[in-house]
């Protein structure tokens, strides 16, 4: 297996001998200003190198009315909001003080303002929208953060919506979405930690634990996948999700995505770790086990029976939406005895004249769909429509009509397609959608044999998969009977009172005694 | 190890599709008859429903019928298959008959291909045909304009006979242990072809893998009940218990048996005298009795009375019947297998049956008499 060898001893060669690059630990090899003796001047050319062809950073000078000594404002202007900078610094500047120097802005009281003596970090207090005051002592220079205000609303998220229940969505904004995650949880032992990967994008993102729940071994383990990420650019949360995932060949999204806070907050006090990213509205879970991705959030805010009747209907769709077109292409082509005698007749009568295998029957169906979802994603909503008169009448009812398939293939088709969107979660739902297709051939080639061989390699797989040093087909392998109360039933929440025991986390009781006062 | 792990995919796409059994490329055998020929050959007829393409659901169905000779069971399939333009498949045939002369003589050797072969539907209904098979099959009937054919025909009527009692229900699985067991002996439903519709006439009695005589249908009724049947959906019959009404019609009573109990004995004697009993316990409902008069209990216990005494006489008469058949469906041997196997051991069941005391008693319980007072 040395091809999955490769990349790792590639990382274990690059980390020995060159120094990491981490906004931690900035140890470059310049001197520093300060040594130089740098009159304002030469200190500016200095520290606007790096930046050399950008039009947008921005220089302003203002000489002092008393002590005519030279004060510069630095900032990219693109994204810092020129409203906060003049409120916040020139205001104060020119209105509070009587003898406007330097000095004065220690008197300013403004949380933001923060002395600096580190010269090697104005590139970075640049890039993350501060604007940065030099005076005429070239040994320290403030910063103040004013980033431009480009937030969205906060929304509910269009691929996770729910019934009842919280309908907030984490934006494009980190501090804003772990303000939706402290709302959540007020309790000190919420720790977050920020990072910033990518030498050039510098994408900021902190993980998110509960300090007396989460297990130390899986934070240290998260922490250490995510600094030693390298790589100029990180752009989408699936760049960290594919670098920190443990099987990366696997169909299964080993990392649970979500929008929801409500969903981070409550994975986080069974334990687990989130991901949160600035720039995208998602957040990463882990460590999460196969049944997490059929968990939703409606399922606690209805009765827990109906609850649990939903839980089981979301794990029968798996089996559904995996196996049914190879069911059905294994029933017409091999053992067509299965079938009731009632139905038989009107199945074959439906079949008779279709030109093709039932293989290449099922897999023209099944690519149609899959072209009409992907045409419906990219299609404005205006136009939406189209697709459905195309898809839904078109395809489905001249198909038939033209002899090229059966009627029972749409109807399998139809039910398959339904069942592969009923996962709450759009990475398992890809998932499944991709794992019918081996399914099928299998089916075409060994009949049921095919697919119960499809089944045990699937299940060999699910059984194989560690996420984080967890199980992830946990509870079931291994078993824990205990830990079925959240996996295939909603047990009702004052019976919920363990965490999941494949998230190791140090507190296993919830203390979920909420029905003191019922004593019968 | 890896170019191994990469070549499976390509290995399972290769094999392609030679060993599919398409559906839409085969015919459905709904219904077999097999005749032995005066040459002692076996002729095949089978039912084949043939789709006409129209709207699913409606599908209009023709139903073919194809004949054909061969030595063997098995050969006069294959040359079926010959004539017919797809590949014949039987794992959907839902009826199997036999012509009253092929039923009498070894069942067991034109029955040999089905317990073969694992694709073969072993829930199949057997049944004898009075005449030939081939008349049976071959039937075109008034009834069915849009059912699915004979086959389909033929297993609706004798479930219904089955759910009335009038044949006890067997099929080719059921029977496959009672062939073969030197204890006990079976009964298939005993067809008729009127020309344009068959009818069960009631239960062919064999002895072993041959049939050895029939019992006609009113009084198959009763040989379900000494099966042992503890109720069927419908188990009904109507008796003549009077014969000093007016109208003949007035004589009869039509009961519904509602429960069915029954003990069954074998005793052997010091001097290895065999005797048997069996004794019913039937609970019944009146459906019908135009004189009426059920309401009291006196002229209930009367009717109970009476009932009870004609039922015991045609049971006796069914028992009769198959001691002179010498068919033992009861199991009468295997009970003396089971309890006396010295005695078994000692005598020649074939030739000790006719002669053992076998008596059969009918209690009947009144539980209902309809909605009317």
């Amino acid at each position: 297996m040395t091809f999955f060898k490769k990349p790792k001893k590639l990382i274990q060669e690059q980390e020995s001998p060159k120094q990491k690059v981490t906004s931690q630990e900035n140890s470059s090899p310049e001197k520093s200003p300060k040594e130089q003796n740098l009159s304002l001047d030469e200190l500016l050319i200095k520290v606007k190198e790096p930046f050399s062809s950008t039009e947008d950073l921005m220089t302003h000078s203002i000489e002092l009315p008393n002590d005519h000594n030279k004060i510069v404002l630095l900032y990219i202007d693109s994204i810092i909001d020129k409203q906060i900078v003049q409120s916040m610094i020139l205001n104060p500047l020119f209105e509070t003080a009587n003898e406007i120097n330097f000095e004065s802005f220690r008197k300013m009281a403004s949380i933001d303002l923060k002395k600096q003596t580190d010269f090697n970090q104005v590139k970075e207090l640049l890039l993350q929208s501060n604007t940065l005051i030099f005076t005429e002592d070239t040994t320290s220079f403030f910063s103040m953060v004013t980033p431009v205000n480009t937030k969205r609303d906060i929304t509910e998220p269009d691929n996770e919506a729910i019934i009842r229940g919280a309908h907030d969505g984490f934006i494009e904004n980190l501090s804003i979405n772990l303000a939706l995650i402290r709302k959540r949880l007020k309790t000190p032992k919420l720790t977050i930690k920020y990072f910033r990967v990518g030498k050039e994008t510098h994408t900021n993102i902190a993980i998110a634990y509960v300090d007396n729940i989460a297990d130390p071994e899986h934070v240290k383990e998260v922490e250490k996948r995510i600094k030693s990420i390298e790589a100029d650019a990180i752009h989408a949360p699936g760049n960290i999700e594919e670098s920190i995932e443990d099987k990366p060949f696997s169909f299964f999204p080993q990392i649970l995505s979500t929008e929801r806070p409500d969903r981070v907050a409550a994975n986080l006090m069974e334990g687990r770790i989130a991901l949160v990213y600035d720039t995208s509205p998602t957040a990463h879970l882990m460590p999460v086990n196969f049944f997490s991705f059929y968990q939703s959030v409606d399922d606690y805010n209805k009765r827990w029976q109906i609850g649990s009747f939903f839980r089981f209907i979301r794990l029968f769709s798996f089996f559904i939406a995996i196996g049914l077109p190879a069911v059905y292409i294994a029933i017409v082509s091999f053992h067509f005895e299965v079938i009731p005698f009632g139905l038989i007749l009107l199945i074959k009568s439906s079949l008779e004249d279709i030109p093709y295998p039932p293989l290449f029957e099922a897999l023209l169906m099944e690519l149609t769909i899959e072209l009409i979802r992907e045409a419906s994603i990219r299609l404005p909503t205006r136009i939406g429509s189209t697709i459905a008169i195309v898809g839904g009448l078109v395809i489905g009812d001249a198909v038939v009509k033209a002899g090229l398939v059966s009627n029972l293939m749409i109807i399998v088709v139809a039910i398959t397609a339904i069942a592969a969107y009923i996962v709450p979660s759009n990475e398992m739902s890809a998932a499944v959608r991709i794992l019918r297709f081996p399914f099928m051939i299998a089916a075409a080639t060994l009949g049921f044999f095919g697919i119960v061989f499809g089944f045990m390699i699937l299940l060999f797989h699910l059984c194989r998969l560690y996420t984080f040093g967890s199980p992830y087909f946990a509870p079931l392998a291994p078993l824990n009977l205990a830990d079925l109360k959240d996996a295939f039933i909603r047990a009702p929440f004052w019976k919920q009172n363990t965490r999941p025991k494949e998230v190791h986390a140090q507190k296993m009781d919830t203390t979920n005694h909420t029905r003191k006062w019922d004593n019968s | 190890m890896n170019k191994f792990i990469y070549t499976l995919p390509a290995l399972l796409l290769l094999t392609g599709c030679w060993d599919q059994t398409n559906l839409n490329e085969t015919k459905l055998i709904t219904a077999g008859g097999i005749d032995y020929t005066k040459k002692g050959k076996v002729t095949s007829t089978v039912s084949v429903p043939q789709a006409v393409a129209a709207e699913a659901g409606k599908g209009n169905i023709v139903n073919q019928v194809f004949a054909a000779t061969g030595n063997t069971a098995r050969q006069s399939r294959l040359r079926l298959d010959l004539k017919v333009a797809e590949r014949l498949d039987a794992s959907k045939n839902q009826v199997l008959v036999f012509g009253e002369e092929t039923a009498k003589t070894d069942i067991y050797n034109l029955l040999d291909i089905f317990y073969r072969d694992p694709k073969s539907s072993l829930n199949a209904k057997l049944a004898v045909a009075k005449g030939k098979a081939s008349d049976v099959i071959s039937t075109t009937f008034e009834e069915p304009k849009k059912s699915t054919g004979v086959g389909e025909y033929l297993r609706d009527s004798i479930k219904s006979a089955e759910e009335g009692a009038t044949v006890p229900a067997e099929n080719i699985q059921t029977i496959c242990p009672l062939m073969f067991d030197p204890g006990q002996d079976f009964a298939l439903p005993y067809l008729e072809s009127t020309g344009k519709a068959v009818k069960v006439i009631g239960v062919a009695l064999f002895q072993e893998h041959q049939m050895v005589g029939s019992i006609k249908e009113p009084l198959s009724v009763i040989y379900t009940m000494l099966t042992g049947e503890p109720h069927t959906i419908s188990m009904s019959t109507t008796k003549k218990i009077s014969n000093n009404q007016k109208e003949n019609l007035l004589n009869y009573v039509t009961i519904k048996v509602e429960k069915n109990k029954r003990k069954f004995d074998v005793y052997v004697s010091s001097r290895d005298k065999i005797s048997a009993k069996i004794k019913l316990n039937v609970k019944i409902i009146i459906t019908e009795y135009p004189p009426d008069n059920l309401s009291t209990p006196s002229e209930i216990k009367k009717i109970e009375k009476k009932i009870s005494k004609k039922l015991t006489e045609d049971a006796q008469k069914v028992i009769d019947k198959l001691q002179k058949m010498n068919s033992d469906p009861f199991g009468v041997g295997r009970q003396l297998m089971a309890y006396h196997y010295p005695t078994w051991e000692k005598l020649n069941w074939k030739e000790e049956y006719p002669k053992i005391d076998f008596k059969a008693s009918v209690d009947v319980e009144v539980i209902g008499h309809g909605i009317i007072e």
